[in-house]
């Protein structure tokens, strides 16, 4: 039996190669996208833990002015609960501005390392040097290095409080301490000569920086609200605090998002696969129901029949799934690049077996378990009736569109006629263009509110977003505060803390404390509302799933050793916090403690550009109040353009793929209408219709059913794009996202798409157009 | 020699297929006038280039060399769309396997020919249903489809297709090949009431029945006129044209 089988199946491909190829072809790109996301999926989070590893990152960092470090703190921290080791850094840290940094000004807080100071945690890896020695030379981290082009070799010039340094990149290394944009504070190395010399000029701004390795299982949020609390006690003020987890979320939050974008990518390219196999092989038993008639007839078991029939598929599944994983391969390497653009730091992604095999099985048995179900059609079969090519079920069909009694030119009629009799192609086409729209209208809506109106993204993944941020020192900011008010380019200035160290029922979270949450720009609650008077509270989603918190409960919020009570009254979210938050106002927060610390002036401008001239006025005028500045509308818009890189280049990889299978979807709809129907296309021909009526005909069968299919889809889509941003966004903790969802562009991404299904469409029905009449109808 | 009453004369007609040592000539430098109003036969034993002698001179395959001139014109110089267009307007086919498009009615596809050309849709609405009644395809018959009717209902419905857009020249390649025998006497009779009408025909056959239908009779032989026989207008029982055209064809070693 396994002869004939083997037989038969060569017989079927060998007829209907080029089907099977471009069978294959979709399975590959399914393997490929599939593959993809496992290996990412399996990949960067180890990666960045080996990374954070082996350079023996801090679990908990705490940056502090050096004039008021003290013995007494170090010790303080060094007997923290939780902390098993500490190493302290000198550094000097100011705002500065980077000088064309890609092509523009980029404002952050630096703080400069000696680049040879003795590290036993966060070790720098040397990623790239110069072969000699460099007179006055710096050493940039990779995003600084990659992202803001400035090669080893290059110049790179800081502004530091209008005065300009410039340096000669020395080396590129790799650190976990710090990482990307939205860290907003970044490391720079520089030799002992360059670093004492900046020291000098800017004693002011020296800073240490307490990095502190916890014991496994602790939690860091824990020892840094303790650290931070500590800090406080020896009546110092943090300038930047960061958790381990705090950076992972943040440098990897592009390839989470992309891994889970491939996924569904994947699984909408393998539902259209399916959907193929399982029309191609209703195709082949309608071409070949004579010849299995004769087969039935001379023994053959319907079995044998069904498993030739399978056969070919299953084998073109498993040999485009392995390519296609195989292929894989070859784009990882421009992917991981990419990612570890926005990453900050470079892994390297080496065959998965565990990835492999799972593509490849499951992509083969899916294959398999559609063609068998498919095929079972088969046994239905029998013999004479299918010699006489009579399906069950009988050939008489309804004579559709009338052409004496419908409306309409003759062109427009026979459009009518061949989509009403191509019930089977029309079917696979709706679905395929359907889901197919699914994804264009995503990308649709990722290239308007991430490159349109950036804004949206920004608000979705952040927290509250001013376009200057002034941390202040403790004590009485009342006059700096009025003086920004009175600013004709400040539309308003908010007071705004980060309290560490909060519980809430016994559960640690970040703090934020405003006077008036209904005057920030960004909303973060996405059910109920904010809290607006000093006995309610709001609280993160995931605060809220650990302790079941529901709105309208009563919550035990603490700071130290003070406790009080708070009503809940909505649910907040935060990316950056993994939803372990609680917001509370300035009046509930005076409940916990008298003294919010050091706190922050959130700025709003008419105009975010002018952002930089404000820092630069108020630091002049309060140098003894402002502690640090932010040009936070500077570092949202290069967050920004680092997003719409990767989204750019997602949106050009959906468009390319779906191009793709559409074509290979039509090529296989459109070849079998010639298949079918090459004898009335040589009827048409001899009676007087041009190949480019024919082609038009052709192609414009297949137009109804494809507006039908975007269209609807797009509308749809109103309804579930939204359902999907939710869902892949929910994934990262962003459980309220700014994303809309605006008709005309998702009706401009599905014209884009059937302007392209039509031209294919006239292309591939072009074979029509050159053949001649007469050999049409003796073939 | 051209004549103004020829509506179609080919010169140094040449088809050959396949290349090399495998390329055949099936029509070799052949030379002939149709005449308007003829119904003109051509026979010949198979493999004689009948087929594709009827093809070439309709504008439905392309000679390999020589002219076809219709009407004057040289239709062997027009490109695929102009020769479709050629054929819409002057030439009606009718095939042996009848080629009907079987997704249609009977009514479908003869306005499939018909409204391709233009002109009122009532209007050839109203000429199909006179020719259905013509070919005596009742109403009923006419909305079924090919798969529903007799071999010679669907060859009528054929003929309807094809003279719908009242051809200059109608081409018929073995009409009754595939028909028994009532069923060919009236298609035959079919085609003789139209050559009564003055329709130009040209019928490819291997029946001699038919054949006794047209005035002219041509023979092939190796792509070549072999002999060529005049028999006058048909007339029902007229025993000395089928005596002529027997004689005719045993000097033709039929």
């Amino acid at each position: 039996m396994m002869r004939q089988v083997i037989h038969l199946a060569f017989h079927y491909f060998r007829k209907d190669k080029r089907q099977y190829l471009s069978f294959g072809i979709i399975l590959l790109i399914t393997a490929l996208i599939l593959h993809l996301s496992l290996v990412l999926t399996l990949r960067v989070d180890p990666a960045y833990d080996e990374k954070a590893a082996a350079l023996h990152t801090s679990d908990v960092d705490v940056l502090i002015p050096a004039a008021m470090d003290s013995d007494r703190l170090e010790e303080g921290l060094s007997r923290l609960d939780g902390v098993t080791e500490l190493e302290k850094q000198h550094g000097v840290m100011l705002p500065a501005v980077i000088k064309d940094f890609r092509g523009t000004d980029f404002r952050l807080n630096l703080i400069f390392y000696r680049y040879d100071a003795s590290r036993r945690l966060n070790m720098l890896e040397v990623m790239e040097e110069s072969g000699g020695s460099v007179r006055n030379g710096v050493y940039l981290p990779l995003y600084i290095a990659e992202f803001g082009e400035f090669p080893v070799g290059s110049e790179i010039t800081f502004d530091c409080d209008g005065t300009l340094y410039t340096y000669t990149v020395a080396g590129v290394v790799q650190e976990m301490q710090y990482g990307n944009a939205s860290a907003e504070t970044m490391g720079i190395y520089l030799p002992s000569m360059p670093y004492q010399s900046l020291l000098a000029c800017h004693p002011a701004a020296e800073a240490v920086g307490y990095s502190l390795v916890t014991e496994d299982g602790a939690d860091n949020r824990t020892v840094l609200s303790k650290a931070t609390g500590t800090v406080e006690d020896n009546g110092g003020t943090v300038l930047y605090s960061v958790t381990n987890e705090s950076r992972k979320q943040s440098r990897t939050m592009v390839s989470g998002l992309l891994t889970v974008i491939l996924a569904a990518f994947a699984a909408v390219v393998l539902l259209v696969s399916v959907f193929l196999c399982r029309f191609r092989i209703r195709n082949t038993v309608d071409e070949e129901m004579a010849q299995m008639g004769v087969l039935k007839a001379m023994g053959f078991t319907s079995r044998t029949i069904i498993a030739a029939t399978v056969l070919p598929y299953v084998l073109t599944a498993l040999a485009g799934s392995v390519i296609g994983a195989g292929m894989s391969y070859r784009v990882l390497p421009g992917l991981v690049d990419m990612l570890a653009l926005q990453a900050g730091f470079r892994f390297a992604v080496g065959f998965r077996w565990d990835a492999l095999l799972l593509t490849v099985g499951l992509l083969t048995a899916v294959t398999f378990v559609f063609t068998f179900l498919a095929a079972g059609r088969i046994r239905k079969l029998l013999p004479i009736m299918a010699i006489r090519g009579i399906a069950e079920g009988g050939n008489i069909r309804k004579n559709a569109f009338p052409m004496d009694r419908t409306p309409g030119g003759i062109e427009f009629l026979l459009m009518l006629k061949q989509m009403a009799s191509s019930a089977k192609q029309n079917a696979l086409l709706f679905v395929v263009l359907f889901v197919m729209t699914v994804l264009v209208v995503f990308s649709g809506n990722l290239f308007y509110n991430v490159i349109v109106k950036p804004d949206h993204f920004t608000l979705t993944l952040s927290e509250e977003t001013p376009d200057v941020i002034f941390t202040v020192s403790a004590g009485d900011m009342a006059a700096f505060r009025k003086d920004l008010n009175s600013r004709e380019e400040v539309t308003k200035v908010l007071a705004y803390a980060v309290q560490r160290g909060v519980k809430v029922n016994d559960e640690n979270v970040t703090a934020f404390v405003c006077e008036d949450f209904s005057q920030t720009r960004n909303d973060l609650c996405y059910e109920g509302r904010n809290p607006e008077n000093p006995m309610e509270a709001a609280v993160g989603s995931a605060v809220a799933q650990a302790s079941g918190i529901k709105i309208g409960d009563t919550v035990e919020v603490s700071d130290g050793d003070a406790t009080a009570s708070f009503r809940v009254v909505g649910l907040v979210q935060s990316v950056n916090c993994q939803g372990e938050i609680c917001e509370l106002t300035d009046g509930g927060f005076s409940r916990l403690s008298e003294d919010t610390g050091s706190r922050s002036l959130y700025v709003y401008l008419k105009d975010s550009d002018g952002g930089d001239n404000l820092i630069r006025q108020a630091e002049t005028a309060y140098p003894d109040e402002i502690v640090s500045s932010v040009n936070y509308a500077r570092t949202r818009s290069e967050a920004q353009g680092l997003y719409a890189v990767v989204v750019n280049a997602v949106i050009l990889v959906i468009f390319l793929v779906t191009g793709l299978i559409v074509l290979l979807i039509l090529f296989v709809i459109i070849k079998s209408i010639i298949v079918q129907r090459r004898q009335e296309f040589g009827i048409y021909k001899a009676i007087g219709y041009s190949g480019r009526q024919l082609v038009m005909q052709l192609a414009g069968s297949l137009m109804p059913v494809s507006i039908a299919a975007v269209m609807s889809s797009a509308l749809l889509g109103l309804v579930y794009v939204p359902t999907m941003n939710r869902a892949i966004f929910g994934m990262i903790g962003a459980m309220k996202n700014h994303m809309q969802v605006p008709a005309g562009v998702l009706l401009v991404f599905a014209s884009a798409e059937i302007a392209g299904t039509f031209f294919i469409s006239l292309l591939l029905a072009g074979p029509v157009r050159k053949t001649e009449a007469y050999s049409l109808i003796k073939e | 020699m051209e004549n103004s009453t020829n509506l179609i004369s080919a010169r140094h007609l040449v088809k050959r297929f396949g290349s090399g040592e495998a390329q055949q000539t099936i029509i070799n430098d052949l030379d002939l006038d149709i005449r308007r109003g003829d119904f003109t036969v051509i026979m010949g034993a198979s493999g004689a280039g009948k087929s594709t002698l009827l093809y070439a001179l309709s504008g439905m395959d392309k000679p390999t060399s020589g002219s076809i001139a219709f009407c004057g014109e040289d239709i062997t110089r027009y490109d695929a769309d102009r020769l479709a267009v050629f054929r819409r307007k002057h030439c009606g086919f009718v095939f042996q396997q009848i080629y009907l498009i079987d997704k249609m009615s009977l009514m479908d596809n003869a306005l499939t020919a018909g409204l391709l050309v233009g002109g009122k849709k009532k209007d050839v609405v109203r000429r199909a249903a006179g020719l259905f009644d013509q070919v005596k395809l009742p109403e009923v018959t006419r909305r079924k489809f090919p798969s529903q009717i007799s071999g010679g209902e669907a060859q009528r419905a054929g003929i309807v297709r094809a003279v719908i857009n009242r051809p200059e020249v109608l081409f018929a390649d073995e009409p009754t090949g595939a028909l028994n025998s009532s069923h060919s006497d009236a298609v035959l009779d079919v085609f003789s009431g139209l050559s009564d009408g003055g329709q130009s025909i040209i019928m490819v056959t291997h029946d001699k029945k038919s054949a006794l239908r047209g005035n002219r009779v041509i023979y092939l032989r190796d792509g070549r006129i072999f002999g060529e026989c005049d028999l006058g207008r048909y007339t029902p029982g007229d025993t000395a044209r089928s005596d002529k055209l027997n004689a005719f064809l045993t000097d033709m070693n039929w």
